[in-house]
């Protein structure tokens, strides 16, 4: 099937197309004079229109022919058959069915030839005033036509009139509003606008005017436009059929022709020139419209005698590409000027992607849509208040600070510590003169001879319990404070033992159970039955629940005796008995801190019933248990107390007293304590006497 | 949804501390070994035992803890991440010969009584220098009214506490340790019976609010 390329995008149409199936343009050329006056339709139309003959057929494909072999482009073979029209080009003729440019096919009245024939406007004139003697003879349609031609001239003067005002206005201020003249809103709609045409179908026209403008005057002998054939336009040019219903038109001539293109453009007519045709494009119009290539080897054979359009080019009325200067102050120049350059149309890359695929010259949409740009000035300014921009200031300041090295500070200045020095050694010296006191011949300290009240009903209490129950001892003491209770806590234990108690040990603090085993490793090996019950976890609730279940809280011993696989601290025969804390015989709590003497005081009161709960303290803890022992109903039936106490203890109990050397120790270390509180109050109130002095 | 969830947590916390707190006012000779009583009195233990676990779970928690503290400052070379790898190996042979040996092992019981004992009390012992060096210096740092009593009265009770300036058996050993008595057992009895009665009404009142879920420790808002 033979094929026809688009002159735009160069897509392959059947040769029965006008227009292109991809974008649209059109295929066939007008000739000139192919408008003829007539509706659009009827001017693209790719066949005969109904009712032509085919003898009309032939001359009409004879000019193609010979412009498309004139122009030099590929000749295309004979059409077979007729291709169907697209579809909106249906449409588009349906919808201009109506439309009433002209009189119905052949119906041209008398007076229309004369005015035709007459050439001139004052002819026309005296046809028109003749037309309007024969008013009566004038037929609708053309009343129609001549009231919109009229409606339109009486319309140009104006717009011409607030774009002048607007031009200067311009000139002078830009407006603040961009509000359209009320001239625009009242101008009535010209049918130009109101039935625009499809964008190749409008320069198409441009094309036909221009031939319509050239072909007249000088057609040359191999132009495909020949005098015969103009005749035949002018006789034998198919009207649609909907100009039927009029009345017979005469034969139309080209300059008849011309001026039944009026109603294309009427926007474009001169206010003074209404003989003039409305589509005046001179030769330099013609430099920048994109022809086909038979017409412009066409117009290289029009001799250039024609001055006309260069004087109608040098004064139009409208100034082309000239904005107002308040719509040129609002054109968005820094966003797109830099992106976007014009070229020239040969150098414009072919559009490869959208609707527009295939077409040269068109803007390309993807660059300039997705290549990023520079934000303009507006969006990259922030409006800030002035507290905001305090707040900013300070946070820049904080973050410089941060970042500010800081000087190294000088250090404290060397210095021998001479008074802790002094005092470490006073002290040292003070504990370890009593292990050569023996050696120096001198005698230690005097054992003490006054007692604490507290001390007998103590060792009466102990002295008195039966041993059939074993005694609890607690140990509730960090090894840190070994040296102070281990040597008060002692002299208890040693009455214990004495007194041949089975003895179980228990503690709250994990390092309670070694310092049990300790204490009794010697009384053990001496025979004494011991019994390790371990560590108990959960602080007062778990003293609670010892005391009223001492099974369920005391589950595994501690370093208890191997012999006969004894797992069970509570099978050994000194324990088998014991079901409740009430049921030990004594209960004895070796600890330096308050708390967990008030825990044991007030958790086990309610279950211990008559075992006496003795308290074996530290100095610093003493003050704090004993309203537990002063109170009307005791919760703590003794207290043993410092060293001097123990020491007194072993004395009322018939015990082995402690060595001399520990004794002279403390008695040393006392002296020393003192006597450097008497030397630091004696130097501070010489030092405050002094400063008071000096003022 | 919250609501439910505050008067289900409210009356279980309420129910319990009213459960536990009702043991201390009844006798245990009182309750019989069978009926409701006993099965109230078996519950209040379980309920005691859960509390011993929990707080058995926490200590262990608690090691987890410390050990992950220095196990950090060891891997991010903190300052002074030396004595935290110190620690740990001393935790890890600790943990690892008790779990081997037993708790109760000779070895474990080396360990405590040559390295932890006399550290622990030479601790002390330095506590006692400390103590005296600042004596020395107080009167002459702060020369008032409040350090020269302090001072008077410790040295009251050194005094009265021991051989020292004065001999045993004496007169004036009599009377410093008259002093020394009254000093610990009138005056620092009185304020520590002031310190324990503020103690136990600060104990009363968060037991009541707790349990008329007027303070909830046990996570709901």
């Amino acid at each position: 099937m033979p094929e026809v390329r688009c002159p735009m995008c160069s897509a392959p149409n059947p040769e029965t197309a006008d227009v292109c199936g991809e974008c649209g343009a059109r295929l066939k050329p007008l000739v000139a004079g192919g408008d003829l006056g007539l509706p659009h339709e009827e001017a693209g139309a790719p066949g005969p229109p109904p009712g032509v003959e085919d003898g009309e057929e032939d001359w009409l494909a004879r000019i193609r022919s010979q412009a498309l072999t004139s122009g030099g482009e590929e000749p295309t073979e004979e059409e077979s058959g007729e291709s169907p029209a697209p579809d909106w080009l249906g449409r588009l003729r349906e919808a201009d069915s109506g439309y009433e440019e002209g009189p119905p096919e052949g119906v041209l009245p008398e007076w229309m030839d004369e005015f035709i024939a007459a050439g001139d406007e004052s002819e026309a004139a005296a046809a028109e005033d003749e037309g309007l003697e024969q008013a009566e003879q004038v037929p609708e349609w053309l009343a129609r036509i001549r009231a919109k031609q009229a409606m339109q001239k009486a319309a140009i003067p104006e717009e011409e009139d607030w774009l002048e005002r607007l031009r200067h206005e311009g000139e002078a201020e830009i407006p603040a509003a961009e509000e359209p003249p009320s001239e625009i809103e009242a101008m009535p709609p010209s049918e130009a606008l109101e039935e625009p045409l499809p964008e190749p179908e409008a320069e198409e026209a441009v094309q036909e005017g221009l031939a319509a403008e050239a072909e007249p005057e000088t057609l040359p002998a191999e132009s495909p436009f020949f005098a015969e054939d103009l005749d035949a336009l002018t006789e034998e040019m198919p009207l649609p059929e909907v100009q039927e219903e009029g009345p017979e038109a005469p034969p139309l001539a080209p300059e008849d022709l011309e001026g039944e293109a009026l109603p294309h453009v009427p926007a474009l007519v001169p206010e003074d020139q209404s003989e003039v045709p409305l589509v005046e494009i001179g030769e330099s119009d013609l430099e920048g419209v994109e022809l086909p290539d038979w017409l412009e080897d066409l117009r290289a054979e029009i001799p250039v005698s024609a001055e006309e359009p260069e004087e109608e080019v040098e004064s139009p009325d409208l100034a082309p590409a000239t904005l107002p200067s308040w719509l040129e102050a609002m054109r968005p120049t820094d966003a797109f000027r830099p992106e976007i350059e014009i070229e020239r149309e040969e150098e414009q890359p072919v559009e490869s992607a959208g609707p527009l695929a295939g077409l040269r010259g068109v803007l390309m949409a993807e660059p300039v849509v997705a290549k990023p740009r520079m934000a303009t000035a507006a969006a990259a300014q922030l409006e800030v208040t002035e507290r905001q921009y305090a707040q900013a200031e300070l946070l820049q300041r904080l973050v410089d600070y941060e970042q500010q090295e800081m000087a190294p500070s000088e250090g404290p200045a060397m210095r021998i510590p001479f008074v802790r020095w002094a005092i470490s050694l006073v002290m040292l010296v003070a504990v370890l003169i009593p292990f050569s006191f023996e050696r120096m011949g001198m005698r230690g300290y005097p054992l003490p001879a006054s007692i604490s009240p507290d001390l007998a009903p103590l060792i009466q209490r102990i002295g008195d319990q039966p041993v059939d129950r074993p005694a609890l001892v607690v140990f509730d003491y960090t090894p840190g404070y070994t040296g102070e209770l281990s040597s008060v806590a002692g002299a208890v234990v040693g009455q214990l033992t004495q007194r041949g108690y089975p003895i179980a040990t228990l503690s709250t603090r994990p390092t309670g159970p070694p310092l049990a085993e300790r204490m009794f490793a010697e009384a053990a090996a001496a025979g004494a039955q011991v019994s390790h019950l371990g560590y108990l976890a959960g602080g007062p609730t778990a003293v609670q629940l010892f005391s009223i279940a001492p099974r369920d809280a005391v589950l595994s011993g501690f370093h208890l005796p191997r012999e006969g696989e004894e797992k069970d601290p509570w099978a050994i025969e000194g324990l088998r008995q014991v079901q409740r804390l009430s049921d030990f015989g004594l209960v004895v709590v070796i600890t330096a801190g308050t708390e967990t003497a008030r825990t044991w005081a007030e958790q086990t009161h309610p279950w211990i019933g008559d075992t006496p709960l003795i308290m074996v303290l530290s100095a610093g803890a003493e003050p704090l248990v004993r309203p537990y022992f002063e109170a009307a109903d005791r919760r703590v039936d003794g207290i043993l107390t410092g060293l001097p106490s123990a020491v007194s203890y072993r004395q009322l109990s018939g015990q082995p007293q402690l060595a001399a050397s520990q004794w002279n120790a403390f008695g040393t270390g006392m002296l020393a304590a003192q006597l450097i509180l008497l030397a630091g109050g004696a130097y501070g109130f010489i030092s405050w006497l002094i400063r008071r002095a000096q003022g | 949804m919250r609501l439910g969830s505050y008067l289900l947590w409210a009356a279980v916390a309420t129910a319990v501390g009213i459960l536990v707190l009702l043991g201390y006012f009844v006798q245990l000779d009182a309750i019989p070994a069978e009926g409701w009583l006993q099965s109230i009195f078996q519950l209040r233990l379980l309920l005691m035992r859960w509390a011993v676990l929990l707080a058995g779970v926490a200590l262990f928690v608690g090691l987890i803890n410390l050990l992950a503290v220095h196990w950090s400052k060891v891997s991010e070379q903190a300052r002074g991440w030396g004595y935290s790898a110190v620690f740990l190996l001393a935790f890890l042979a600790t943990l690892i010969l008790g779990l081997i040996f037993g708790p109760d092992s000779a070895a474990v019981l080396l360990f405590f009584n040559y390295i932890q004992m006399p550290v622990e009390t030479t601790l002390s012992a330095l506590l006692a220098i400390t103590l005296a060096l600042a004596g020395f210096r107080l009167l002459a740092r702060r020369p008032d009214l409040i350090s020269a009593i302090f001072i008077g009265t410790a040295f009251l009770v050194l005094l009265g506490s021991g051989p020292g300036l004065i001999p045993s058996g004496g007169m004036l050993d009599s009377f410093f340790g008259g002093l020394r008595n009254w000093l610990a057992q009138v005056s620092a009895a009185g304020g520590a019976r002031g310190i324990l009665l503020g103690v136990a009404l600060g104990s009363i009142m968060t037991g009541l609010r707790v349990l008329l879920a007027l303070d909830r420790p046990y996570g709901d808002e």
